[in-house]
């Protein structure tokens, strides 16, 4: 077998330290003085992070099939396969840390917000996706159908999650009146926590994928 | 069988009652120390969160391994 | 042939091991039933009362029972179907399923009840009276339907 980027160990150590650095500054880094928020604004590098994470993946899910379309390998197709399972676990992480952190600023686990209604479908959409991929027992007809569903599911996300919640008021910062993202970490202490932490998170998940991808190629190959 | 039956049922039904007793006596109030010190303990449990789903995630994947390990000790 | 206890036991894991081997059918329960309680979610808001909420959240117990106990018994091959028939008593092959029916709708019932109580507020006063009726009611419901199903379906496997 060739030598992939997935064999490389120079991006894990810099997911590592991204990580470390972001646990590091998330505790103990200076942060704006927010009236309902207090200290969970810190939030930013553990909740906000794990939904740019699964944009992330779903983008290389939304790739990678595309891909699979161009020249019909079956990698591409569990590359992209994996990708949205990955982005899955990041999407459930970021519910569940989402409700904890609703539930004690915002007074409610779930609060009707277009935001929250936005991620709620697409992870809907999402799960269609796997059912979809379940139900198909012909490898190359599952491969095919569902590449396309995921495009239409791609672009689906980014239409709920990106641009309604930003037409519409919301809870979230940066919509409808309420102040922008960029209001309160202009003084940059807070960009330079956050993106690393986006790079960090999004990198553990592309690393636990190729664990998957690994896996299900070797066990293909092991069964031919 | 009818024996058999009414005894579950019976079991049963005493099970729900001891466990409605039991939960009125105890009141537990969590957000008092949630909201303490600035809310820090939303952040921790959240972080905390965080990195719980991914182990977890981790560990179904480390039992596909150990399967595909054993499907090859076995050959 | 007589009522055994291991064939029956035999009997349960054979249908959790068809349910882990094929996930589908217990995924596709789910996001049913969650995607339905979120559809109510987003059309009553909050002015939900609490006779409306009682309809709402049993009628969507009600299809997700249906749902998963037809596919409980077409999930299985033709062969296997035929074996039971063969070898296994009618009364052990219907308990099992039952049961196992009995413990994925308890199941089901209580991530239901989990998804209603994160959207709407919820109108129970007594939460654990309700549990007990949620399992008594779960009891119920796939007893009733797997034998109405159960008729259904020999019916058709013997006129085959």
């Amino acid at each position: 077998m060739k030598t992939t980027i997935a064999h490389a160990w120079w991006w894990k150590i810099l997911a590592l330290i991204c990580l470390f650095y972001t646990y590091y500054m998330g505790f103990l880094g200076e942060v704006p003085r927010m009236p309902i928020l207090n200290e969970t604004i810190r939030n930013l590098y553990f909740h906000v992070t794990m939904w740019m994470a699964m944009l992330v993946l779903m983008l290389c899910n939304a790739i990678y099939s595309i891909k699979y379309l161009g020249n019909s390998k079956p990698y591409a197709d569990i590359v992209a396969e994996e990708c949205a399972r990955m982005a899955m676990v990041f999407g459930v992480a970021g519910l569940i840390t989402g409700m904890v952190w609703a539930n004690y600023t915002w007074g409610a686990p779930w609060v009707n917000d277009p935001q929250l209604n936005g991620t709620a479908a697409s992870m809907l959409i999402y799960a269609a996706y796997f059912i979809l991929r379940n139900a198909i027992a012909d490898d190359t007809k599952r491969a095919r159908l569902s590449s396309v569903y995921s495009i239409f599911a791609f672009v689906m996300m980014v239409v709920f999650i990106l641009i309604i919640p930003k037409l519409n008021d919301s809870l979230h910062p940066g919509k409808g009146g309420n102040p922008g993202f960029n209001k309160y970490d202009l003084d940059s202490n807070m960009r330079m926590v956050f993106y690393p932490a986006v790079i960090g998170w999004t990198l553990l998940g592309v690393w636990m994928m190729s664990f998957r991808v690994r896996i299900t190629k070797l066990e293909k190959h092991y069964h031919e | 069988m009818n024996r058999i039956i009414s005894k579950t049922a019976v079991l049963t039904l005493s099970i729900f009652m001891s466990l409605h007793s039991f939960a009125r006596a105890q009141e537990i109030e969590m957000a008092d120390t949630m909201r303490s010190e600035g809310k820090i303990y939303v952040v921790v449990v959240i972080a905390a969160l965080a990195l719980t789903i991914l182990s977890f995630y981790m560990f179904r994947i480390d039992r596909k391994v150990s399967k595909l390990e054993k499907e090859i000790n076995k050959r | 042939m007589e009522f055994s206890f291991k064939q029956f036991i035999r009997l349960i894991q054979h249908e959790f091991n068809l349910e882990l081997k094929n996930k589908q059918a217990i995924t596709s329960l789910l996001v049913y039933s969650l995607a339905s309680i979120y559809i109510s979610y987003l059309s009553y808001r909050q002015q939900l009362d609490p006779v409306s909420w009682n309809a709402l959240f049993w009628i969507i117990m009600l299809f997700a029972a249906t749902n998963a106990i037809a596919r409980s018994f077409l999930q299985e091959s033709r062969g296997i179907q035929l074996f039971h028939y063969l070898l296994l008593s009618p009364a052990n092959v219907i308990l099992a399923k039952t049961c196992y029916n009995i413990l994925l709708l308890s199941a089901l019932g209580i991530v239901n009840l989990l998804a209603f109580s994160l959207f709407f507020d919820l109108p129970i006063q007594d939460k654990l009276q309700f549990v007990g009726g949620l399992l008594l009611g779960s009891f119920g419901l796939s007893s009733i339907l797997d034998s109405c199903i159960w008729h259904c379906f020999t019916r058709k496997v013997m006129l085959h």
